[in-house]
């Protein structure tokens, strides 16, 4: 597995947003992670044309969080959109929902939606972010249930 | 074999016949004006007067003045025309109440053919003429109620031809009590045609218990209403009728479909408000996680460790009414469950509860017992239970040891299950609340009031029933009765 150098979070909520930012560094410092409190201005960022692709903001994240209810764009759209930049699939990072939902019904029609790794239950902990970047292990749906 | 007859009379045969009739009936006797000239005691005794005040006085004296003078007329035609007469007369005593008789007036005439007297023979028919009465007060008394009453009634024949029918009928109908009788009721109260037929077919099945039915009609005046119609097959005078009580419901199904809409709309309210909600506790959990990493003072800390504590209990009063709601709101899958691996799975999930350890488990499950219902609800009845039972044990002791008795047992009413523990138990007047909505019988542990709302809600919709018995300081056992729908 690749090791996970930059994180991009993506929740309206800024409290939320901020603590998790928190969270990750306390867990591991050595990781970057950027916050945008609103879904169209990362679309925006990852829209973004650079001089070579190696630079491309989407080569270069390895994982997001992002939050479904948000106003304007919510994850679905959010996520559904990503996936149609060109460059979207020359880079397999993962991206997990992060949610405040532990609605069987939310999770699974998360969990149903292509390019989802997994589905977490807010609030973000310490052991959540463990098993997703200090293991470097993958377990993909399974984090739905850890809470 | 020999027949002998015997003479009927003996001697004196006409004073053994005045004798019979004196004791039998009122004889009275008149000269050809009217004036009474005998009477025998059954008269005098029964018009109140002696001898004297009746002797030498015209009949006249005892008139009623109920009847009508044509009858009197008659009664002169008929006698002094030498013509016996019968017919029913009122008579009024000295007293001045009143008295029914059945008279027979004969005339009697001399040698030469001219009136002399005559004799009347009355019987008392007083009680009958009362009897009639009270029928009459009786019959107008059920025609007031019958026509007063607010619903429509219809009596029809089996084929739903019309008998009879109040007012109410005429007024729901739009037509008058004359265009009704000998009409279908199907036509009268303008059913769908749909709805004439089926109705018209449910009388000819013949039933003991009333049988309802709801239609919507078009009134006269072609105004949609809805009604309700109760139908009772009886007997009346020995004949099969059906009486139809109807009563308009529009309003009522208007204020039902409201209440539905209204009840609806509180449901979804709930639902959003307590999964909104669940946002700033995360929040604030989070928050908490931080300020954990900082350097604090030992007094912080503690304040930061009781408001984690109000946050944890606000969290799980949150999660309690979002599975209020959901239940409510939800329709359920029902699946094939392995009882005993649920069981498993509810239990491990508890491991992590204060004094799990100290509770020995007793558990009777079939080793094969499967259920047909919905898992995530019969996990939620069976993990809020057994947390009850541990959360309310008695402590470990030297003397006592909580345990917990899980019964599981299919039978023909269904699956049995029972939770028994040797906890805290409920004070008597307590076991029919503790399953009503914010009831907490205890103050000493945390609760949030919900819980077993939510477990009995559960079963509920589940089509179970779930009961209690307990006793204070001893022990306490839940009942839970599931609809066994599973039969392989």
């Amino acid at each position: 597995m690749r090791k996970i150098n930059n994180i991009v979070l993506i929740d309206d909520n800024k409290v939320d947003g901020f603590v998790n930012q928190k969270i990750i560094s306390i867990v591991n410092n050595t990781v970057t992670t950027k916050l945008f409190n609103s879904s169209v201005e990362a679309l925006e960022y990852f829209n973004a044309t650079t001089k070579g692709i190696e630079t491309h903001p989407l080569i270069l994240t390895d994982l997001i969080f992002l939050d479904i209810n948000m106003p304007v764009m919510n994850g679905f759209e959010f996520l559904n959109k990503l996936s149609r930049i060109k460059t979207f699939l020359r880079n397999p990072f993962d991206v997990y929902f992060l949610s405040s939902s532990n609605n069987e019904e939310d999770i699974s029609e998360a969990l149903s939606i292509e390019f989802c790794s997994g589905y977490l239950i807010k609030p973000l902990t310490k052991e959540k972010i463990r098993t997703l970047i200090d293991t470097k292990k993958q377990i993909g749906v399974e984090l739905k249930t850890k809470n | 074999m020999e027949i002998s007859s015997k003479p009927i009379w003996y001697d004196n045969q006409e004073d053994q016949l005045i004798k019979s009739l004196d004791k039998s009936s009122m004889v009275s006797i008149t000269d050809p004006k009217g004036v009474i000239i005998y009477v025998n005691d059954s008269f005098r005794k029964e018009s109140g007067y002696n001898e004297q005040e009746l002797l030498g006085q015209n009949h006249r004296m005892l008139k009623s003045g109920k009847q009508p003078d044509v009858l009197f007329k008659g009664l002169w035609k008929s006698i002094s025309s030498k013509k016996v007469w019968t017919g029913e007369m009122c008579n009024k005593r000295k007293d001045g109440s009143f008295y029914w008789h059945k008279a027979t007036i004969i005339p009697f005439t001399d040698k030469d053919g001219n009136i002399e007297k005559y004799v009347a023979i009355r019987f008392d028919i007083t009680k009958n003429k009362e009897n009639i009465e009270h029928l009459k007060i009786a019959e107008n008394r059920f025609k007031l109620f019958f026509d007063a009453a607010p619903n429509a009634y219809f009596i029809s024949d089996t084929a739903g031809l019309i008998k009879n029918c109040n007012i109410a009928a005429q007024k729901l109908s739009g037509y008058p009590s004359k265009q009704l009788i000998n009409k279908y009721i199907g036509d009268s109260i303008l059913l769908t045609k749909t709805d004439r037929k089926f109705f018209i077919n449910s009388l000819k099945i013949p039933s003991k218990t009333p049988q309802k039915y709801e239609f919507q009609i078009t009134s006269k005046q072609g105004k949609k209403i809805i009604i309700e119609i109760v139908s009772h097959q009886v007997i009346i005078d020995g004949e099969n009728v059906v009486l139809h009580i109807a009563h308009d419901i529009t309003k009522l199904e208007a204020a039902n479909t409201k209440l539905k809409e209204k009840t609806k709309e509180l449901e979804m309210f709930l639902y959003r408000s307590s999964h909104d909600l669940k946002s700033p506790y995360t929040s604030l959990e989070g928050l908490v996680t931080l300020m954990k990493h900082e350097t604090l003072e030992e007094s912080t800390k503690e304040l930061l460790d009781m408001f984690e504590q109000t946050l944890n209990t606000g969290k799980i009063l949150i999660g309690n009414l979002e599975t209020a709601s959901e239940i409510l709101n939800k329709s359920i899958e029902y699946k094939t469950i392995d009882f005993n691996k649920l069981i498993n799975q509810v239990i491990t999930s508890l491991k992590h509860l204060n004094g799990f350890k100290d509770i020995s488990f007793n558990i009777n499950i079939p080793k094969e017992l499967k259920i047909y219902s919905n898992p995530e609800m019969l996990n939620s009845i069976m993990q809020s239970l057994l947390q009850n039972a541990i959360k309310y044990r008695r402590p470990n002791t030297k003397t006592h040891t909580p345990f917990i008795i899980l019964n599981a047992l299919k039978t023909k009413e269904g699956i049995k299950i029972t939770i028994k523990d040797n906890g805290m138990g409920i004070k008597k007047e307590d076991t029919d609340k503790i399953f009503d909505l914010y009831y907490r019988s205890n103050h000493t542990v945390n609760g949030t009031g919900l819980g077993l709302y939510i477990t009995k809600n559960a079963v509920e919709k589940l089509n179970g029933t779930i009961s209690a018995t307990s006793i204070i300081s001893k022990e306490t056992q839940f009942n839970i009765l599931l609809p066994n729908l599973y039969s392989a």
